[in-house]
């Protein structure tokens, strides 16, 4: 007696939850219009793109890998929203593994990070899945991702206008993000505590142009200066402003400058030039300092 | 009853099955044409955005302020005393025109996309302004400019998307053309003349003098900054700011990333070069006038030579001296005696300061408004100095046989301009 009531609870409860677990197995992926959606929005601000997941540069940029393997198949840079620091974006590809026993799917997700360094495992929610086959490509205007899902058996391209990337971007428009306004992040004012100090040395440069401090005067709170004296082609030393040139122990002004790696530094040497009465002679640090 | 419950459990289990489907399609379908939503929003935020920049690079294109329908004088000043360059890449006139909007109930930009026209608006920020000023001395970040902007676009009705840029000052610069220059006047022996060059490098040259205007938003956004002889009141803002001691312009000129402008680079953007094609000439001849390669030519030779020759109009558009004054008063951001890269006010006008390394007592364009046309200060190169300190008679140095009588009791006003190096 009790064994036929608690079949018929059972069934009676299979029967209400069934519309929920029906409309949840047709809810759990993402679609390959949300997913294109989303890169259109995350893409906007992006101004440098890697594509290390292509081995051939002139190939039909298809995707391959160990199978069942994770590969970074794009990285991009973009500004965070409130333009005080980079923010990365990492497409994974779970490259798929499909014979008459298995049928194991490939999957794209997306990852953000602040860091610069993509995940070996991407364990991230936003995902694309049913993926048998995968390439992308890059213009200067365009990423172009060409997926075949294996439901559909049908290919799908999916196309991101890249708005800011060197080659495209519009003279005097920089974008920085498209997103919600509750996430966007209002901006801080800089701290003296951020960036190169001011006469700091932001580029440092030996004279067989080994660079011994990377570029860092983009970040200078009112510009740099470059002294004379080098020949490189990355440049010379630079100082963050303000500093001065021309006059007594300061660095000589920049009269010319080559880029043949000539030496430039010696002394009276006309790559500087200083006050009336003082002559150009070539420092310890090898650019022109007036004396 | 038998048929009766039958038929209960089959409607039950048509509406177990049909419910979720329903409920997909439904579901599916709004979801996608939210998608499809959320794809239009974005290409009609860029078209907007490309708009926004247009407005922001070309200023008043509808002559809104100079028919006095923007109000905003105490923003923008009076439209009579100035050229509409000014609200080129000026955020007052950007703050102006869409409070402008707001006040006549028009939408900011207006985008047609597949075509349905969308409202388009701009957002304000916390200081209730349209933008937010950046300057890579206030904000720390790769895609901080030397100066810019930064705008916030949202649609009417949206899915709360914000779309935001940064639209940089393309506006206020010249960029000198790399090719070996000469500074100062020309010697007799062409093989003591002082060259220089700027392949391998650009040289960034502000075209206007610094306003006002400039110096208003400087101190505004730093409380620590005191000025000597700033006076707020009473002020045109696009006039050029003359009250500043040459220390507190060279701080300025940090604030913008930039540096106050060298004698050699102002020669080198104003005497006329002989053969452009030829950025590498042994010789540089030059005239001592920025409008012609003849040195007996032009009203300023013919005034300088000729007692009778009587100043016209038109010549004051090649050098405003001080005969010009009784036609009209000098403006800023005129096109008036523009060099051959494109600066303002080469001769006559303001008198101007340098940073003159090499020689720092010659630190001074003194042709301007303060001379008549038949001064010798009205040559290229023919320096003068100023102490950089105050604006009496007693700070300045004139070259012997300058008659500076009519200066006596005056506070001279000196006007600067910066420069910036940028990357090859």
């Amino acid at each position: 007696m009790y064994e036929v009531w608690g079949k018929i609870i059972m069934t009676k409860i299979l029967i209400i939850l069934f519309p929920f677990i029906f409309s949840a197995c047709l809810w759990q992926t993402t679609s390959v219009e949300e997913f294109e959606y989303i890169m259109l929005k995350e893409f906007v601000g992006v101004y440098e793109i890697h594509l290390p997941g292509i081995k051939n540069k002139n190939g039909n940029g298809e995707i391959a890998g160990a199978p069942m393997s994770w590969v970074t198949i794009l990285k991009a840079s973009k500004m965070n929203s409130s333009v005080s620091a980079a923010e990365y974006i990492c497409i994974g590809y779970r490259v798929p593994y499909v014979n008459e026993q298995n049928n194991q799917l490939g999957i794209l997700k997306i990852h953000k990070t602040s860091k610069n360094k993509c995940p070996e495992y991407y364990s991230d929610e936003l995902s694309l899945t049913g993926i048998t086959y995968l390439s992308i490509k890059q213009t200067p205007k365009v990423l172009n991702l060409k997926l075949m899902l294996a439901s559909k058996n049908l290919s799908k391209n999916i196309e991101v206008p890249l708005y800011n990337l060197p080659d495209h971007q519009e003279k005097v428009l920089t974008y920085v993000t498209l997103d919600s306004e509750d996430n966007l992040l209002s901006l801080e004012k800089r701290t003296k505590r951020q960036g190169p100090k001011s006469k700091e040395k932001c580029f440092d440069i030996n004279a067989k142009c080994e660079v011994i401090k990377p570029n860092i005067c983009d970040e200078c709170e009112f510009g740099s200066l470059e002294v004379a004296g080098s020949s490189c082609p990355e440049g010379g030393i630079r100082f963050c402003h303000p500093v001065s040139c021309g006059g007594k122990n300061m660095p000589a002004c920049v009269r010319f400058k080559k880029i043949n790696q000539e030496d430039l530094c010696y002394q009276n040497s006309p790559a500087g030039f200083c006050q009336e009465g003082l002559y150009a002679y070539c420092g310890n640090d090898g650019y022109l300092i007036c004396l | 009853m038998q048929k009766y419950r039958i038929f209960l459990i089959v409607i039950v289990l048509l509406s177990v099955i049909i419910f979720p489907i329903t409920f997909y399609l439904i579901k599916n379908q709004n979801y996608s044409e939210q998608i499809s939503q959320g794809k239009d929003e974005i290409e009609v935020l860029i078209k907007a955005s490309i708009d926004l920049k247009r407005i922001w690079q070309s200023g008043d294109l509808d002559s809104l302020w100079k028919n006095h329908d923007l109000g905003c004088v105490d923003l923008l000043g009076d439209p009579f005393q100035t050229k509409d360059s000014y609200l080129r890449c000026n955020p007052d006139f950007i703050q102006c025109y869409f409070e402008h909007l707001d006040k006549i109930y028009q939408p900011h930009l207006t985008v047609s996309h597949k075509n349905i026209k969308q409202k388009v608006y701009l957002n304000r920020f916390k200081n209730k302004k349209y933008y937010q000023l950046l300057t890579k001395s206030t904000y720390l970040g790769k895609s901080i400019p030397y100066y810019g902007i930064m705008v916030e676009l949202a649609l009417q009705n949206n899915l709360k998307n914000r779309l935001r840029f940064i639209l940089e000052d393309a506006c206020s610069e010249v960029l000198l053309p790399q090719r070996i220059y000469a500074f100062g006047p020309m010697p007799k022996d062409h093989r003591k003349d002082w060259k220089w060059d700027n392949f391998n490098r650009s040289i960034f040259i502000d075209k206007h003098l610094v306003s006002n205007r400039d110096i208003r938003e400087w101190i505004d956004q730093d409380p620590n900054i005191h000025l000597a002889y700033w006076g707020a009141d009473s002020m045109q803002l696009s006039d050029p700011a003359t009250t500043l001691k040459i220390s507190e312009m060279r701080k300025y000129c940090h604030f913008r990333g930039k540096e106050l402008l060298a004698a050699h680079v102002f020669d080198a953007a104003t005497f006329l070069p002989m053969d452009m094609s030829n950025p590498r000439p042994n010789v540089i001849i030059r005239s001592p006038w920025s409008y012609s390669k003849v040195s007996k030519e032009g009203f300023l030779y013919r005034a300088q030579t000729d007692e009778n020759y009587e100043v016209t109009k038109t010549d004051c558009t090649y050098a405003f001296t001080a005969d010009c004054l009784k036609y009209f008063k000098y403006q800023n951001y005129n096109d008036w005696a523009l060099s051959f890269v494109g600066i303002s006010g080469s001769l006559g006008g303001y008198m101007e300061v340098f940073e003159n390394i090499s020689h720092p007592d010659q630190n001074l364009k003194a042709s301007s408004f303060y001379f008549p046309a038949s001064s010798s200060v009205h040559r290229l190169a023919n320096r003068s100095y100023w102490d950089g300190v105050g604006f009496d008679q007693n700070n300045f140095k004139f070259s012997e046989g300058v008659d500076i009588n009519n200066l006596r009791g005056l506070k001279l006003k000196v006007a600067f301009r910066c420069m910036r190096y940028g990357a090859k």
